[in-house]
């Protein structure tokens, strides 16, 4: 923050990882509580895009630097695609270079850029059920046979093809609602104790 | 002389890119629902490498929870039908899908220092701006969780510890009364941590020397194999 140039330092780098973990640690937690229900892991996308929202805004706003969203964006991919969903990885980093440039149109300084970059990086949130386009039979059937066919019943009822967009959509939704309430918390909390 | 004692004595060193194909190998194959038998091989695996880098305790934890998953599984599911019983199978599955992922998780977060991490990531020739925040994250995870045990004790002692009710009625009272201490507490952390790493010279510019011994051994190897077999396994049926 003392320096006005745009290099990553060791001292960002460091700060990056602890805040990936952060957020990693959310995302896999809100996850996992969610993903006993069928109906309550479709929405996980959106409850984990407004929750993770504070986490970004303070993310980014402690690490104003090109290259810092890229990295959380891989951190995310390769997390959420060691299930076997290697198409996850791509659109992480896809989402990521997009939330990026947003950022750097801003110039790692503005509110409202902030926030429209966290609406597009929420899309990171879906990524696993992409799955549910390229490898949804097989994902019934292996539901099928691990959780009982009233399990694999209700997930099929919930997922035709059209889903991804309504999760795209609702992942968008919650990205916005969770930048806004992060970006006020950041102002009510931490700008004044001197944190960021 | 404890068990402890003398597992500590015959403390295996893995290394930790060995760590890392067992956990993604294990994770890919746990999530691809292997049958029984690879499950059951899969746990005793970990069991036995936890145990040989001195986690003994947590290993009969692990084994008295899958062993009432399983008891649950054969004893309780035939003998109820009905609307609850997919709901009931799914917890009790799913928690046993995720056991050992969490357990070659923690073989991999508990038992693997910082520089353990940066040395072996120098290894496979990643760029250092992967390699530092990587490293931390990894280090970092155990240490949130520590957190996050505290500041909910602190919470709960002044009354407001979050519940199912609690997270329903006012979400986003909750939300900041969790997000705004973990957020203050991985901030700080995160600062302290940064300075005790460069004042040890991790932006140095020469090639780093490591104590350990980080090299592939026969033991290694065949955690690899097993890790790739079992994923091609999963793969194919």
């Amino acid at each position: 923050m003392n320096s006005k140039t745009m290099k990553l330092k060791t001292k960002d780098l460091i700060v990056a990882g602890a805040f990936a973990a952060l957020y990693v640690v959310v995302l896999f937690s809100v996850v996992s509580v969610m993903g006993f229900v069928p109906i309550l892991y479709l929405i996980a996308p959106f409850v984990n895009s407004v929750i993770l929202g504070s986490i970004y805004m303070m993310y980014v706003s402690k690490v104003p630097k090109f290259g810092v969203i890229l990295i959380l964006s891989a951190v995310v991919g390769l997390l959420t695609s060691s299930g076997g969903v290697w198409m996850a990885l791509i659109w992480c980093l896809a989402v990521g270079i997009a939330a990026e440039f947003i950022a750097r149109a801003g110039g790692y300084c503005s509110k409202n850029f902030y926030i429209a970059s966290y609406t597009v990086f929420a899309c990171t949130s879906m990524a696993p059920f992409w799955m549910l386009v390229f490898a949804k039979p097989a994902f019934i059937e292996s539901c099928e046979a691990y959780y009982g066919a009233d399990y694999a019943a209700a997930i099929d009822k919930f997922t035709p093809e059209w889903i991804i967009l309504i999760l795209i959509a609702i992942a968008l939704i919650g990205g916005l609602i969770g930048g806004i309430v992060g970006s006020k918390l950041l102002k009510k909390h931490f700008k004044k104790a001197g944190v960021v | 002389m404890g068990v402890g004692e003398i597992t500590q004595q015959i403390k295996l060193k893995l290394d930790p890119r060995t760590k890392f194909v067992l956990l993604f190998g294990v994770g890919s194959s746990c999530l691809m629902l292997p049958p029984f038998w690879l499950e059951i091989a899969t746990f005793i695996l970990l069991s036995l490498l936890l145990i040989a880098s001195g986690r003994f305790r947590s290993v009969v934890k692990f084994a008295v929870i899958l062993s009432a998953m399983i008891s649950l599984d054969i004893i309780v599911v035939p003998n109820i039908s009905g609307g609850g019983v997919s709901l009931f199978l799914s917890v009790a599955r799913m928690a046993r899908l995720i056991l050992p992922i969490f357990m070659a998780a923690m073989l991999l977060l508990k038992t693997t220092s910082v520089s353990e991490f940066i040395i072996s990531f120098e290894r496979m020739r990643l760029p250092v701006k992967v390699i530092i925040p990587f490293s931390v994250m990894f280090r970092f995870i155990p240490t949130i969780s520590e957190e996050w045990k505290s500041i909910r004790d602190a919470m709960r002692f002044r009354g407001i510890g979050i519940s199912v009710k609690s997270v329903l009625t006012k979400p986003m009272m909750t939300l900041e009364y969790t997000m705004v201490p973990l957020l203050m507490s991985t901030a700080t952390i995160a600062d302290e941590l940064a300075a005790a790493s460069l004042s040890r010279g991790l932006d140095a510019d020469t090639k780093r020397s490591c104590i350990g011994d980080i090299r592939l051994h026969g033991s290694d190897y065949l955690l690899m194999l097993f890790s790739v077999g079992s994923v091609i396994y999963g793969g194919l049926t």
